[in-house]
């Protein structure tokens, strides 16, 4: 067969090709449900939707689950994939094919309950049978502004009462929308796509108050290298600035922020230039304007031009 | 009980040869095997590069994701089926009011908890966590939420620079504190061996002796799954969560296998449930607990 873009595509190649980029879990998965394999592939949030209804209509979630639970009867001491409530089919939390179930029970922090929002696009087919309805809260976030700024100016919208029967396909979207699951009906079962975006944060809110109480990194690769940073500069290892300097590029804006600092402790004249580049150029203000703080404490200047 | 153990001593070793000691003298079915190793564990300690030598190779090799679940503190040092090395980083309490409490559960500061492995650690840098600990008879225990247990204090202790503690599996309780500076740990623990090998880990209220909650991962992440199961069930589904409900070791998952069988098989479960040896399932069997 010949694709479109004149290369030879045989599925048998591709799925190998694909299967040696996957983890253990994914390559058993694959294996046992071949039709996942054009998932890595779909581009748009339309295509994704698509796929996303046609592997509902095919049964795939009870299948997959049995799949699951086979082997934890082969293994005693296998753990479904991904965290209590988030079963992970395909690639990870943040991009990739999920099952979500939803049960009546608030997460609470210290007596409150706390909503949280999506650190990413997410397309969600009801997949249990029996109706529900959530509350859908909006937020209005500003991509021009730092997280810091965000936070303060953050508060939910009143809210709106969303219903869903078995079958429908509902998105949420990044940086807008905060479900409030807590009311779900019992046991509230979705297959969900989870899309990758640039957002490094989600925030938690208070559901009484509607107000942000804390933020929290999208990922754990994000909090991993502030904790990363932290060590390399309480142990002084200084060979690892190179690396440090690599991860400013790859982190949230704390992330940056920490690594500025800890690269400061290890190598005086490096952690300098970093600051003058955060105070002239970090998209985020709040980045920005902190590095321009301690220039100042340290004696020194911005360099325009 | 819980110990504190003191080495001296100034050769080091490299993680291969901590690894390969391991491998080859430490029996983790044996504490007294698992303490032996404190010896080559302070060994590793007076080794002060290797842990940013490992996370900086790391990095380098764009690895630093890999095979890694933990949250963001935690740093896989080596890994295989009998035991895990693991660096953790402890931070100090948060000044920053937008990452407070966050911080405060990575590290899970302030969470009485018990371990379902042996934790041999290190306090590798700083000045370490302080931490209050207890024990409590897992065998009189039947493990669910609301329980009343004996718990006995232990200690108030500190994991200091050089020093070892010893936490028993499924023994000992332990509630962390933050340090007063960021502090690195060094650990050794076991990783599931066998099937009849206890998984389950619990939280406590210390104060009112209490079980009040169990960990969101491990043995929660089945019984979640289960519970999803019940929820969407083909007959496939009853096949196998009648298998789990009588065959799986670990009896809080055979309990939401039960729960999840009600729903579909009604009272003839709950028949099937008294049955069972352990007093988790059989007692919420007694209790009713099945009724919606």
């Amino acid at each position: 067969m010949v694709t479109e873009g004149g290369g030879i595509s045989c599925p048998l190649i591709n799925l190998v090709v694909q299967m040696t980029q996957l983890n253990r879990h994914e390559q058993e998965t694959l294996l046992a449900f071949p039709l996942l394999k054009d998932l890595p592939g779909l581009k748009s949030q339309d295509e994704r939707d698509a796929f996303l209804l046609r592997l509902y209509e095919s049964g795939f979630v009870c299948a997959f689950t049995n799949f699951v639970l086979h082997k934890m009867l082969e293994d005693h001491t296998f753990f479904p994939f991904g965290s209590e409530g988030v079963f992970i089919v395909m690639g990870g939390p943040n991009q990739g094919l999920i099952i979500r179930s939803f049960s009546p029970s608030p997460k609470t922090l210290e007596g409150t309950t706390i909503l949280h929002s999506q650190s990413n696009d997410v397309s969600m087919v009801l997949v249990s049978k029996e109706s529900i309805s959530f509350t859908n809260y909006t937020y209005d976030y500003d991509t021009g502004l730092s997280v810091y700024e965000n936070f303060k100016r953050q508060s939910l919208d009143e809210g709106a009462l969303v219903r869903l029967d078995q079958g429908k396909l509902i998105r949420i979207q990044a940086n807008r929308d905060v479900g409030d699951y807590s009311a779900i009906t019992k046991s509230a079962v979705f297959l969900a796509v989870t899309t990758k975006t640039d957002c490094k944060y989600t925030f938690a809110f208070d559901k009484e108050t509607r107000l942000p109480l804390q933020t929290i990194d999208a990922t754990n690769h994000d909090t991993r290298i502030e904790y990363i940073s932290r060590v390399f500069a309480a142990l002084q290892f200084k060979e690892a600035v190179p690396e440090m300097l690599k991860l400013l590029s790859s982190s949230s804006a704390s992330g940056r922020w920490r690594l500025a600092r800890d690269i400061l402790s290890l190598d005086n004249e490096t952690g300098k230039e970093v600051i003058r580049d955060l105070a002239k150029n970090d998209f985020d203000d709040q980045v920005r304007s902190v590095a321009k703080r301690s220039l100042a404490l340290l004696g020194l200047e911005v360099k325009h031009g | 009980m819980a110990k504190k153990i003191f080495q001296t001593g100034s050769e080091k070793i490299s993680l291969d040869e901590f690894v390969d000691y391991v491998r080859h003298e430490v029996d983790f079915s044996d504490q007294e095997s698992i303490l032996e190793a404190s010896g080559a564990l302070h060994k590793l300690y007076n080794n002060r590069s290797f842990i940013a030598n490992h996370i900086n190779c790391t990095l380098r090799s764009n690895d630093l994701e890999k095979r890694n679940f933990y949250a963001g503190q935690a740093i896989i040092l080596h890994s295989e089926k009998a035991f895990m090395v693991r660096a953790v980083a402890w931070l100090p309490e948060s000044q920053n009011q937008t990452k407070k409490h966050f911080e405060k559960d990575i590290n899970a500061y302030g969470l009485a908890h018990d371990h379902a492995f042996n934790l041999l650690t290190i306090g590798y840098h700083g000045s370490g966590y302080k931490t209050d600990f207890f024990e409590y008879d897992r065998e009189k225990v039947s493990g669910h939420i609301g329980e009343k247990v004996e718990i006995r204090f232990l200690e108030k202790t500190q994991l200091g620079f050089g020093e070892i503690l010893f936490m028993r599996e499924s023994k000992d309780i332990h509630i962390q504190y933050p340090p007063e500076e960021l502090s690195i740990s060094l650990n050794l623990m076991s990783q599931s061996l066998s099937q009849s090998r206890n998984m389950e880990q619990f939280l406590f209220d210390v104060e009112k002796s209490t079980i009040v909650g169990y960990p969101h991962f491990g043995v929660s992440n089945s019984t979640s799954l289960i519970d999803l199961a019940g929820t969407i069930a083909d007959e496939n589904t009853l096949d196998l969560l009648q298998f789990l409900a009588i065959k799986h070791s670990d009896p809080r998952t055979r309990l939401h296998a039960f729960k999840a069988l009600y729903r579909h098989l009604g009272e003839s479960v709950i028949e099937e449930t008294r049955k069972d040896t352990h007093r988790l399932v059989n007692e919420a069997a007694m209790r009713y607990e099945f009724k919606p």
